[in-house]
C-alpha cells in the first residue's frame, strides 16, 4: 500500500513546517528518498529487499509519531536517522543468519527504471568524452582509482587546491550537460 | 540553496572515505539538511557512472607516464595560483619602477663640465672642432660645432690669464691679429664655448681645450 503513496515531500519535511503545511506522517513519507539513499548505500542497490526495508522504516516511523513515542525533541530528520540506522543493522544481522543456510536469490529488475538508468548513464558518459583531458585526468584518478586529492596533486604535478577545483568544474560541466 | 560547511564531505562519504563516526555524523547530516543530500545523490549517480570501466578511458600507464615527465617548471607553475600569479605580476612592476626610478641614468645625464677652477655645471655639450691639439702655428679661428638653434655662444681664451672673451651667433669666432701676435710658442693656452638660449639661460657648453704652439722644427 505504501508503494502507491506519492512523491518525496523531503523539502518541507520538517516537524515545524509539517505542523504549518503538512501532517506529520505525510512530513515523514517526504523523507523516502533521503532513507531510500541511507538504506542502498549501506546494503546495495542490487539487494532485492531494500525498498521493503524503506517502507518498514516509514511505517514504524509514522507508528511511532502516532502513538506519542517522537515527541519533537529532535528534529525529524535526526529521529528518521536513528530508525533507518537501527534498522540496517537489524536487516544485516538477519541476513548474515539466512545467507549461511540458504543463497540469496537474484534481483529482478524494473525494464522501466533499468532503461532509464541506462539513458542517463549514456548521456553522463558522452558529457565525461567531451571533457577535456586535464578534467577526465583527474576525474579518473580520484574516483576511478580512488586516490587522495593530495596523491592526484602529485600525480599530476599541481596543486591539490588545483585538483579540488578541476574536479568540481568537471562536475559542474557534466551535471550541465546532463541537465541543462 | 545556501552552501553548507558539510559539503566538502560529500566526495569523502560517497567513496567510502570517512572514519566511522565521521561517517555517522555526515549520515545523520543529510537526513537534516536539504542543500547536502540534493548535492550528495547528484554526485553519486555521476561518480557511479564515472567508476564503470571504460567511461573514463584513460589508460593508466599513458597518465603515469606523463605524470613522471612533469618537468619542475611545470611543478613550479602549478604551485602558484591565480592569485599568487597577479601578486607576483604586481610585485614585480614595482619593483622595476622603483629600480628605473631610483637608479641614476647615467646615459641621459649631462656630463660635468669645468667653467672654472670653482665652477662645474651640468648641461648639454658644445663640439669644439678647432683647434683641439697642439698647433704649428698661432690658430686663425676657434671652431665648434652648433649646439642648438637660436644659440648665443660665448667664446674664451686663455692662457696663464684670460685672453679674450666674445660672444656671436656664429659657430666660429675669428682670432684678431692683435689676439694672434700675443700667442706663444711653448706656451699652453686654453678655451672654452658656452651656448645661451636666447633668455640667457646657459644651455650647454664645451669641454675646456688645451693647446700650444709647436712651430715646425
Amino acid at each position: 500500500m505504501l508503494r502507491s503513496l506519492p512523491g518525496p515531500f523531503y523539502n518541507k519535511g520538517t516537524v515545524e513546517n509539517a505542523k504549518k503545511d503538512l501532517p506529520l506522517d505525510e512530513a515523514i513519507l517526504g523523507y523516502r528518498t533521503v532513507i531510500s539513499f541511507r538504506v542502498r548505500k549501506a546494503l546495495g542497490s542490487s539487494t532485492p529487499d531494500w525498498e521493503d526495508i524503506v517502507d518498514e522504516i516509514l511505517m514504524q516511523a509514522i507508528e511511532k509519531v502516532k502513538t506519542g513515542a517522537f515527541r519533537g525533541d529532535s528534529s525529524v530528520g535526526t529521529f528518521l536517522y536513528t530508525i533507518t540506522s537501527r534498522r540496517i543493522i537489524d536487516h544485516i544481522r538477519q541476513k548474515t543468519k539466512v545467507l549461511r543456510h540458504a543463497p540469496e536469490p537474484a534481483p529482478f529488475p524494473d525494464p522501466h527504471v533499468e532503461a532509464e538508468g541506462r539513458e542517463r548513464a549514456r548521456m553522463i558518459a558522452t558529457a565525461v568524452e567531451q571533457l577535456k583531458p586535464k578534467f577526465r585526468d583527474v576525474l579518473y584518478l580520484y574516483y576511478y582509482k580512488e586516490l587522495s586529492r593530495d596523491e592526484v596533486a602529485q600525480e599530476l604535478g599541481i596543486s591539490p587546491r588545483r585538483v579540488s577545483e578541476r574536479v568540481n568544474y568537471a562536475i559542474k560541466l557534466i551535471k550541465k550537460t546532463v541537465r541543462p | 540553496m545556501t552552501k553548507c560547511r558539510h559539503e566538502g564531505l560529500i566526495d569523502s562519504y560517497l567513496l567510502d572515505k570517512l572514519k566511522p563516526e565521521e561517517q555517522t555524523d555526515f549520515e545523520e547530516h543529510y537526513f537534516i539538511c536539504r542543500s547536502c543530500f540534493s548535492k550528495m545523490s547528484e554526485r553519486d549517480e555521476i561518480i557511479q557512472i564515472l567508476r564503470k570501466e571504460g567511461v573514463l578511458n584513460v589508460p593508466l600507464t599513458d597518465l603515469a607516464e606523463d605524470a613522471r615527465a612533469t618537468s619542475w617548471v611545470r611543478r613550479a607553475w602549478a604551485f602558484l595560483t591565480p592569485r599568487r600569479w597577479v601578486v607576483a605580476g604586481i610585485s614585480a612592476v614595482a619593483l622595476f619602477i622603483a629600480v628605473w626610478l631610483l637608479h641614476p641614468r647615467t646615459g641621459t645625464i649631462p656630463p660635468p663640465l669645468v667653467l672654472t677652477e670653482d665652477e662645474t655645471v651640468r648641461g648639454g655639450a658644445v663640439t669644439p672642432v678647432s683647434p683641439v691639439a697642439d698647433v704649428q702655428e698661432a690658430p686663425a679661428f676657434l671652431e665648434w660645432k652648433s649646439a642648438g638653434d637660436d644659440l648665443e655662444y660665448k667664446v674664451s681664451l686663455s692662457g696663464r690669464s684670460p685672453l679674450m672673451t666674445t660672444s656671436t651667433k656664429d659657430t666660429r669666432w675669428v682670432l684678431t691679429n692683435d689676439i694672434k701676435a700675443r700667442l706663444k710658442a711653448g706656451v699652453t693656452y686654453s678655451w672654452q664655448v658656452q651656448a645661451f638660449k636666447a633668455d640667457g639661460t646657459l644651455t650647454a657648453v664645451s669641454k675646456r681645450i688645451r693647446f700650444r704652439i709647436v712651430p715646425k722644427s
